[in-house]
């Protein structure tokens, strides 16, 4: 095989492995140029990776999953409804001096309400930022490999997990004497003064984090988008924004929402 | 993502976006039965790989596809691939958080499709290298950027066409430490070639 078909096996088109390839590679029942094709993938598809190494422990076998059964199922359970105004049935309403008062009462408590979220960056904030949930932890547990050299990343990620932010903080800097391009490292710490509301801290992680490469730069890009309009920077927060539209991935859909509202 | 050629379904070779669209659209629910064809065993596999039990894996299928079935009209999905595979995480995280009892699960459903950047393509890799000749200097500069225990994974595996078990056998690395060196080994490689490559196209 030459250089360029060589380049070629390996970037190769990925497809859907069906559950009877996944049987096979599992069972030991693929050629070898089955099998490389099949491990090649798993390289670039985490959820083909996830369901093999999954399916493994019950040696590949997968349920019949009837689609017939599914939608008798689905089709059977009550979907969720809104009451719209032709059903339901409000009672007759009388101005009685209580009712104006709590009237009156949740007038003023919008207007204040209005007053504190009165600037539109801090209320963007509150509906964009989720608490960062990732599967991190329970991949290092998992993972034998992840020893003594990576205690101190795991301890951060438990503090971080239970909302220890300040320990999460020091077990992650004591990783990153050791580790000081760990761009997991750097990110949790970022969001650990995210949440601490240390802004200044938190953005100087973010950017370490996007900086060192690929592995968090769309998580860091975004987060850091999310400290900026809380310091109310629409203009940086923008230019984050667009550096994560420029391609489809992770954050694209919210970072599109977001920008259109700036 | 096209089907597995096999499929029985007229619609069975059509691509997941064109599913989707028609599903949404039409509510076409043998669009959405070659999707759930597709994929209910990558989502039960992964949930067994997170859950580890085959009933609670179940559980999972048949809860991801009812919320894509009921859902999957009102919102925009660009890569239905990438947001199974996030909802299917999202839930198994959900449920194992709720097992440990240490907070309150989150009581909104969080489906965003906000892991497509793991998948990797390679469309535009293979169009760099059939369009460009002389390629074994720039393979050679590319694995010199790559750090030893990658190099070594790497050319076992793509060079010599050794099995993730079998590098175990000839390196001192786990199944784990494999894997990880492949997985960053190729991302690097695609990166450097990529940048090589793209001077010259």
């Amino acid at each position: 095989m030459n250089t360029k078909d060589t380049l070629k096996a390996i970037f190769q088109k990925t497809t859907n492995l069906s559950p009877r390839e996944i049987e096979n590679y599992l069972t030991d029942k693929t050629s070898a140029e089955e099998r490389f094709r099949i491990e090649n993938q798993l390289l670039d598809d985490p959820f083909a990776a996830d369901a093999v190494e999954g399916l493994s422990q019950s040696a590949g076998n997968v349920p019949d999953f009837s689609f017939d059964d599914f939608l008798k199922k689905v089709d059977a359970a009550p979907e969720e409804k809104v009451p719209t105004a032709k059903t339901v049935q409000m009672p007759a309403r009388r101005f009685t001096l209580g009712r104006i008062a709590a009237a009156a009462a949740i007038i003023v408590a919008a207007g204040l309400g209005l007053f504190f979220w009165s600037n539109n960056d801090q209320r963007l904030y509150a509906q964009f930022h989720e608490r960062y949930e990732s599967d991190a932890l329970l991949a290092l547990r998992d993972d034998s490999s992840a020893n003594v050299a990576e205690a101190e990343l795991i301890a951060g990620l438990e503090a971080y997990d239970v909302d220890d932010f300040d320990k999460c903080i020091k077990h992650l800097g004591n990783f990153l004497q050791n580790n000081p391009r760990s761009q997991e490292a750097f990110f949790y710490t970022g969001l650990s003064y995210l949440e601490k509301n240390d802004l200044t801290k938190s953005l100087e992680n973010f950017m370490q984090a996007r900086d060192l490469g690929k592995d968090y730069y769309r998580e860091s890009t975004w987060y850091a988008a999310l400290t900026y309009l809380k310091r109310e920077d629409a203009a940086a927060t923008k230019r984050l924004l667009q550096d994560l539209l420029k391609q489809e991935g992770r954050y694209f859909q919210k970072a599109e929402v977001l920008h259109s509202k700036l | 993502m096209r089907s597995q050629p096999n499929s029985h379904n007229s619609l069975g070779g059509a691509s997941d976006e064109e599913l989707v669209e028609r599903y949404s659209k039409h509510r076409d629910k043998q669009a959405f039965g070659v999707l759930y064809k597709r994929y209910a065993h990558l989502v039960y596999g992964s949930a067994l790989k997170y859950m580890k039990d085959e009933e609670t894996a179940n559980d999972m299928v048949a809860q991801v596809f009812e919320k894509l079935y009921r859902k999957l009209p009102e919102v925009n999905v660009q890569n239905f691939k990438s947001y199974v595979y996030g909802s299917v995480r999202n839930e198994c995280i959900a449920r194992l958080r709720k097992i440990k009892s240490e907070r309150q699960k989150k009581d909104n459903y969080s489906l965003d499709e906000n892991i497509a950047g793991t998948f990797m393509e390679n469309e535009g890799m293979l169009r760099l290298v059939e369009n460009t000749e002389s390629l074994e200097e720039k393979v050679a500069d590319a694995m010199a950027t790559l750090n030893d225990e990658q190099r070594q994974c790497v050319t076992l595996f793509f060079f010599e066409k050794k099995s993730y078990k079998e590098i175990t056998e000839m390196t001192p690395f786990d199944l784990k430490q494999v894997k990880s060196y492949l997985q960053n080994g190729k991302r690097n490689l695609r990166n450097a070639l990529e940048q090589t490559l793209e001077r010259f196209s």
